[in-house]
């Protein structure tokens, strides 16, 4: 298959267009998980998503990905909601809590799969499409349930963008403003849940970490105003997304949850050596300029 | 003429283009209470951490004069702040690590180290605490637990990281006390500082560092107006 | 020795041989680099695999025990350029690795049949069946030897450099004037954990390896505020979820490892909330 074929074909465009969807969404969410340094939680929600993915499964008899990822929310956001309380009531620190929850979680979800597996109608797929991500088996209708998430989250970062920025730089600030500053971490939490949820299903809850924070990572060497590096990092990741995908259509045996995952990861490494003012070339031709300032007497 | 502990020359340390530290030239007296002063951002910490080792040089010497032929050992006295209190440790623990240096590597702590650990103790007025978690003391309390830890490490030269920062009137009394006795034992004081309005009254010698030394001498005669304009100026430090 | 006991052995010695490099990961706020040398792990045994061509060679566990303290030194090297923060540096060196180990075997090792589930997941089920013999004498389950010389590895190492572990998980910086290096001591907690964590997957898959390194831990560090104790609680708290996270999933007939990790989350909340009802009582005790 040459480019101009892939284009043509439709299950190519529709796992495309979802991974770019996907991309976007995450990256734009991660531009906030990084910059509280809760980079992270991508990797334990996505985790701790399985019990519920399994059990909405069994409870439902049904797997239509709406339901499946109706139980990951769930799921998710009690996870979520442990770990925060955990770090609140307690000493732990939040990597801790995040650690200890997620695994058990996933523990949990181990279990309810061999539950599952017993049943007649029930496929290995399950798991293994969890783990790696099932980009390629995407269909229109989870690009339309991708879109519907992903345009409800714009709006509501829109909505609330202003307590968002003053809440994510400075919470004491946000909160003499008279911000409700518990709410609008539940209203983050609960789109950051949701966004690592949907991204799950193509790049599998073991990558889903990178695809919350190499973005936005990358975004950040380039902006230092925040919506300049929401907007950048959303866009990093819909070509992570986008290229990806069609690497994995491309070529025969390269899977697309990877290819998304190293497509994201050279962004970011490009980003860390070349952006303007941050980055380590440039800094190492600037501290070589200023070498030759300061030690060019005498030397 | 002074004798001197550290001999500083051409130092300079940086984390990016620009430098913390530029050619920094600078001798630290032997037993002397030092303070080490400038404003936020200044490079003083830096200082600090460079002459610990911690941090590369870009360039420059350091020199540790020898003390009874031998390099010197040196204390640390962190900020309280920059230690995970909820470690699972108590305050005797904390002071033991003093001693760790003359263990060595898989040693364990003798009974006598622990009996001069609680020695240390005592003589900041710690020694009842000795068995309680660290996150369960004031700021007050930690500092003089630090300083305990320093003093176990039977140091030449101390460097501290702004001891007397947040602590009660007690605390302060306690620590001139021991920095008095440092000195009458021909111990050597470098510490971070930076209440000016008590700088002169506790220490002798005093270095102000904006990016480079600003000036280096005893109190009397470097601690004044000019210095101080030279070193706080206004948007002194970008 | 009967297979029941020899499961439970197995997981009793697995769960409580993670409990001790976990203990010192999570007092190092390193808990999430458990996580992610169990992903890496995948990597080196590919690459070791694409050496040997050899599935059942030793080089194996080596490559895949190298990972640990690669992927921290590549972690490190992303927080050096002081352009990330440490757990961003995390979340992008695990997964670009955990990628090219996904896409090298898809492409070329397909034909090897080298099973990513089994790495990944793991099955206790099965560790009976496979046994060690010596001069042609049976004398136990693989497993069993593994799991329980890793154990003593662990238990060895911990009394020997228990202050150093201390004193570079407490304060580096007087660690370092000291003498002790706390990279050296970094390095040598990476690789005895990267060890324990390869040994681990074999019984409980590498991903559930975290639940018995970390929670475990966590939860003795809410029921404890003594560090000689820390480990010991851990370890107990580790192999009590082995053995009851067996009977269960006998009981259930489901997934032994997984309740396993299900277990060590239940310790964890139950030591989280006596750690509550604790200081509330405390807190109302002083009024």
């Amino acid at each position: 298959m040459d480019l101009l074929d892939i284009f043509s074909d439709y299950t190519v465009v529709v796992v495309t267009l979802g991974s770019a969807l996907l991309g976007m969404v995450s990256g734009l969410l991660g531009t906030f998980s990084v910059l509280r340094r809760q980079s992270l939680i991508g990797d334990g929600v996505s985790h701790s998503a399985l019990p519920g993915v399994v059990a909405a499964f069994l409870i439902t008899g049904a797997k239509n990905t709406a339901v499946l990822l109706t139980g990951a929310l769930i799921s998710g956001l009690l996870a979520l909601l442990l770990i925060l309380t955990a770090i609140k009531h307690s000493k732990l620190k939040f990597d801790a809590a995040l650690a200890a929850v997620m695994s058990s979680f996933f523990g949990l979800g181990t279990v309810l799969l061999t539950c599952a597996q017993k049943l007649p109608d029930s496929t290995q797929a399950g798991i293994h499409g969890f783990i790696y991500g099932q980009a390629s088996s995407m269909l229109l209708r989870d690009v339309v349930t991708i879109s519907v998430c992903g345009i409800f989250i714009l709006a509501v970062v829109l909505l609330l963008w202003k307590e968002l920025k003053a809440f994510v730089f400075d919470r004491a600030f946000a909160k003499q403003l008279g911000i409700p500053c518990k709410r609008i971490n539940l209203i983050l939490s609960f789109l950051t849940v949701l966004s690592v949820i949907i991204g799950i299903q193509t790049v599998g809850v073991v990558l889903m970490s990178a695809m919350l924070i190499a973005p936005a990572a990358a975004a950040r060497q380039w902006c230092d105003k925040l919506w300049e590096m929401a907007a950048l990092s959303a866009l990093f990741g819909g070509i992570s997304g986008a290229a990806g995908a069609v690497i994995g259509a491309l070529s025969e045996g390269m899977p697309t949850g990877p290819s998304i995952v190293i497509t994201a990861g050279i962004i970011t490494v490009l980003s860390l050596l070349f952006a303007p003012r941050r980055g380590i070339i440039y800094r190492m031709m600037l501290r070589r300029k200023a070498g030759e300032v300061h030690y060019g007497h005498g030397d | 003429m002074e004798d001197f502990a550290v001999k500083i020359q051409g130092l300079t340390v940086a984390y990016d283009a620009k430098p913390v530290l530029s050619d920094i030239d600078l001798e630290i007296p032997k037993g002397r209470l030092t303070a080490v002063m400038g404003p936020n951002g200044a490079g003083k910490t830096t200082l600090l951490k460079s002459l610990l080792g911690l941090i590369p040089k870009v360039k420059g010497e350091v020199e540790f004069s020898c003390v009874r032929g031998k390099p010197p050992k040196i204390g640390y006295v962190p900020q309280s702040e920059s230690i995970d209190t909820d470690f699972p440790v108590t305050v005797l623990d904390v002071v033991l690590m003093g001693c760790y240096g003359r263990l060595g590597w898989i040693r364990r702590p003798s009974k006598e180290d622990k009996e001069f650990s609680m020695e240390m103790l005592s003589k900041m007025k710690m020694e009842q605490y000795w068995d309680r978690q660290i996150s369960r003391l004031s700021g007050g309390q930690q500092q003089r637990m630090f300083i305990a830890r320093a003093l176990a490490q039977k140091a030449d030269i101390y460097f501290m990281d702004e001891p007397f920062k947040g602590v009660d009137a007690a605390t302060e009394k306690a620590i001139i006390e021991i920095l008095k006795e440092l000195r009458s034992g021909g111990k050597t004081v470098v510490a971070v500082h930076h209440d000016l309005s008590t700088a002169p009254e506790y220490f002798d010698w005093v270095t102000f560092i904006n990016n480079r030394v600003i000036a280096n001498g005893p109190i009397e005669q470097v601690f004044v107006g000019e210095n101080l304009s030279r070193t706080y100026k206004a948007g002194g430090v970008t | 020795m009967d297979m029941a006991i020899e499961i439970q052995l197995i997981a009793a010695l697995t769960a409580a041989g993670c409990a001790i490099p976990g203990s010192f990961l999570l007092l190092r706020r390193m808990s999430m680099v458990s996580d992610s040398i169990t992903h890496t792990i995948l990597l080196g045994i590919v690459l070791a695999f694409f050496m040997v061509q050899d599935l059942s060679s030793p080089l194996l566990l080596i490559g895949a025990a190298a990972m640990g303290p690669v992927t921290v030194w590549l972690t490190e090297l992303l927080v050096k350029t002081r352009l990330l923060s440490e757990d961003s540096a995390t979340g992008i060196v695990f997964p670009l690795l955990f990628s090219i180990a996904v896409i090298l075997i898809t492409r070329y090792a397909g034909s090897a049949h080298l099973d990513t589930d089994s790495v990944l997941l793991g099955e206790l089920v099965f560790a009976p069946f496979d046994r060690l013999t010596v001069f042609g004498v049976d004398i136990g389950a693989k497993g069993l030897y593994l799991s329980g010389g890793l154990f003593l590895l662990n238990v060895t190492l911990l009394l020997i450099f228990f202050k150093e572990l201390q004193i570079t998980s407490f304060d580096p910086v007087l660690a370092a004037v000291l003498g002790f290096s706390p990279t050296l001591m970094n390095y040598g907690l990476m690789t005895a954990a990267s060890l324990t964590a390869v040994g681990a997957f074999e019984a409980v898959g590498s991903i559930l390896v975290t639940a018995f390194m970390i929670a475990p831990p966590a939860a003795a560090y809410l029921l404890t505020e003594d560090l000689k104790k820390l480990p010991v609680t851990a370890v107990i708290i580790g192999a009590a979820s082995g053995i009851l996270g067996y009977h269960t999933a006998v009981f259930l007939e489901v997934s032994i490892a997984g309740c396993m990790a299900v277990w060590t989350g239940i310790f964890f909340m139950a030591a989280f909330v006596y750690n509550v009802i604790k200081r509330k009582r405390g807190a109302a005790a002083k009024c």
